[in-house]
């Protein structure tokens, strides 16, 4: 079911480069005032996905609107609707804090006195007010990173695109900006998050988009996600023939699922249990929270087509 | 940071975007500094080749006596030439500039902004424009002040044939950047081109001394055409007319150079 009226939405986008398809046939939507954590593998197609939305990618195929804007008809209109902190810290060490901020703002189109206003509410907000006159090749790089991603939203965007916006970043750097996100996102932006660490997901209260070679394996709450497919498990890898073991259930890559209500103590009991032959390599720990889930999706996607797990309509806006 | 600190509510009303002027006089502004941030910009525009025009004037006086200027100070060749020889070594700054952005990662994000393509070329260019073309208006002042350059010809028509050649210059900094895709090959290659392109075109050995084959190529080099303007300007040889003609040429090597740019960037990933 669609929403009615998305900040993004997104319909069979098509990316290959070469022979090599990053994003398949993608559909996807974000309500105004969501903050959606995109989860996936290195090489999923997050960083496609994102840089298409932006528009520095051409799409093959498909279509993406944002604020009800076409981007192939007018992406410069479309590109004043949302705010971009790229992946890799996109900044000019050789100038001072304020003029990335200034020049970034001025881009936006930020005249004087606006301009003026919105660097000085949101330099604050990132700690930043106090290094304002510092080059920014002189900040650490949880600074930078600061710099970088408030250069996207000085401008307010209804859509802001986070590509791991907290790598390098310090634990308290981490806390403030997932708090701004969520600030942001309760006035009324819609954020696409992208990022390995689920944790920050759970933090921010995001919906979860899971991306796996291109493709859109489950959409949902993280609470949807979990109840749908997290289920607590000891999971074990062995260098050759695995034993047989009760209860246990084969991955396609030939780990050793066994279901447990209680992960650690059955890990405990496999292990006084395994044959003198077998040969562990690994264990973990599943648990039914997010990222048992991420991992129960990602290990075989193919027992999850998107259809049975993308239930947007249940997303609360 | 404070997380206590929010950011305020956004201006919905607010309209997107902002005049085209804010955009471009913002990333003008910003690069400009960045340009007068780095030293080296003065250092290669103006400080080495005012040393470089007060060492050689003697060497060329000698010379433009020999083909027949017997009042030739050897600034009549020293003034134009060094200023046509950093100007092109500012071509290859421009270059490395403009790598810079893709390193810094800035590029992609100007891409990505709400400017139009041709506010961040305009925006990207026009301070190398004006420095290049400032370059040119303090050597040969300094030129007439310091070694006595004459000006017998038109002042127009030597400001005209300074403003082509400053385009031109912006044109090959931006198509030997979007051609040459490491900032190593650029270094190496800008400099290389640099030197070449001045020797071809008369702005070490003057012309009439330059061997044959050299001669024959040199009309095909911007800095042919821009050390013709000047010293047409400077020796009123020709005056307006061969002044006109320079400009002519320098402003079509310099559609060339930016279709070259133009077409190049396209077809970058």
């Amino acid at each position: 079911m669609m929403l009615a009226d998305p900040v993004l939405r997104i319909r069979g986008l098509r990316k290959a480069y070469g022979g090599v398809v990053a994003v398949d046939g993608l559909d996807l939507d974000l309500a105004r005032g969501e903050v959606l954590g995109l989860l996936g593998h290195n090489g999923a197609g997050k960083t496609t996905l994102i840089s298409s939305v932006a528009g520095l990618r051409r799409p093959d195929a498909g279509t993406i609107t944002i604020d009800g804007v076409d981007l192939r008809r007018d992406p410069v209109a479309v590109r004043r609707r949302l705010g971009l902190a790229p992946q890799e810290t996109a900044i000019y060490p050789d100038a001072t804090v304020h003029d990335n901020l200034r020049v970034f703002g001025a881009l936006a189109g930020l005249r004087r006195r606006a301009l003026r206003r919105a660097i000085e509410q949101t330099a604050p907000a990132f700690g930043l007010d106090a290094l304002m006159h510092r080059r920014a090749s002189a900040l650490s790089g949880g600074q930078r990173r600061r710099v970088h991603t408030a250069a996207a939203v000085l401008h307010r965007p209804p859509l802001l695109l986070l590509d791991e916006p907290t790598v390098g970043a310090d634990v308290a750097t981490r806390d403030a900006l997932l708090e701004l996100v969520g600030d942001l996102a309760r006035d009324g932006a819609g954020v696409c998050y992208s990022t390995h660490y689920l944790p920050e997901v759970e933090q921010l209260g995001a919906t979860v988009a899971v991306l796996h070679r291109g493709r859109l394996l489950a959409r949902g709450t993280t609470n949807e996600l979990v109840a749908t497919h997290a289920s607590s498990a000891v999971e074990l890898a062995f260098d050759g023939d695995p034993p047989a073991l009760p209860g246990a259930t084969a991955h396609a890559d030939g780990r050793l699922r066994v279901p447990a209500d209680d992960p650690a103590a059955t890990a405990a009991q496999l292990l006084s249990r395994l044959p003198a032959d077998a040969h562990l390599t690994s264990l973990a720990l599943v648990r039914d929270d997010l990222e048992g889930a991420y991992r129960a999706l990602t290990a075989d996607p193919t027992r999850h087509p998107a259809s049975e797990v993308d239930r947007h309509a249940e997303v609360p806006a | 940071m404070t997380p206590a600190s929010r950011i305020p509510a956004a201006d919905r009303d607010r309209p997107r975007g902002g005049p085209s002027v804010t955009r471009v006089a913002g990333l003008t502004r910003h690069n400009l500094k960045l340009w007068l941030g780095d030293v080296q910009v003065p250092i290669l525009l103006l400080g080495m080749p005012l040393a470089m025009m007060a060492f050689l004037r003697p060497v060329y006086r000698d010379t433009l006596a020999g083909s027949g200027f017997a009042d030739a100070s050897g600034a009549e060749q020293a003034v134009p030439g060094m200023a046509v020889m950093f100007a092109l070594l500012g071509a290859g700054i421009l270059a490395a500039d403009l790598h810079r952005e893709k390193m810094w990662g800035t590029w992609e994000r100007l891409r990505a902004s709400g400017a139009r393509t041709s506010e961040i070329i305009t925006g990207k260019l026009l301070p190398p424009l004006l420095l290049l073309a400032g370059q040119l208006a303090v050597l040969f002042t300094a030129g007439t002040i310091l070694f006595d350059l004459p000006l017998h010809g038109s002042l127009a028509g030597l400001v005209l044939v300074a403003a082509a050649f400053a385009i031109a210059m912006t044109a090959l900094g931006t198509a030997l950047s979007a051609t040459i895709r490491s900032i190593t090959a650029l270094g190496a290659v800008g400099n290389a081109a640099s030197v070449a392109l001045a020797g071809l075109g008369g702005a070490i050995v003057p012309l009439s001394v330059m061997p044959e084959w050299a001669a024959a190529l040199a009309p095909a080099t911007p800095s042919y055409w821009a050390m013709r303007g000047f010293q047409a300007a400077i020796f009123d040889s020709g005056g307006l007319t061969t002044a006109a003609t320079s400009t002519l040429a320098l402003l079509a090597m310099a559609t060339i150079l930016g279709a070259i740019a133009s077409w190049r960037f396209r077809r970058s990933p």
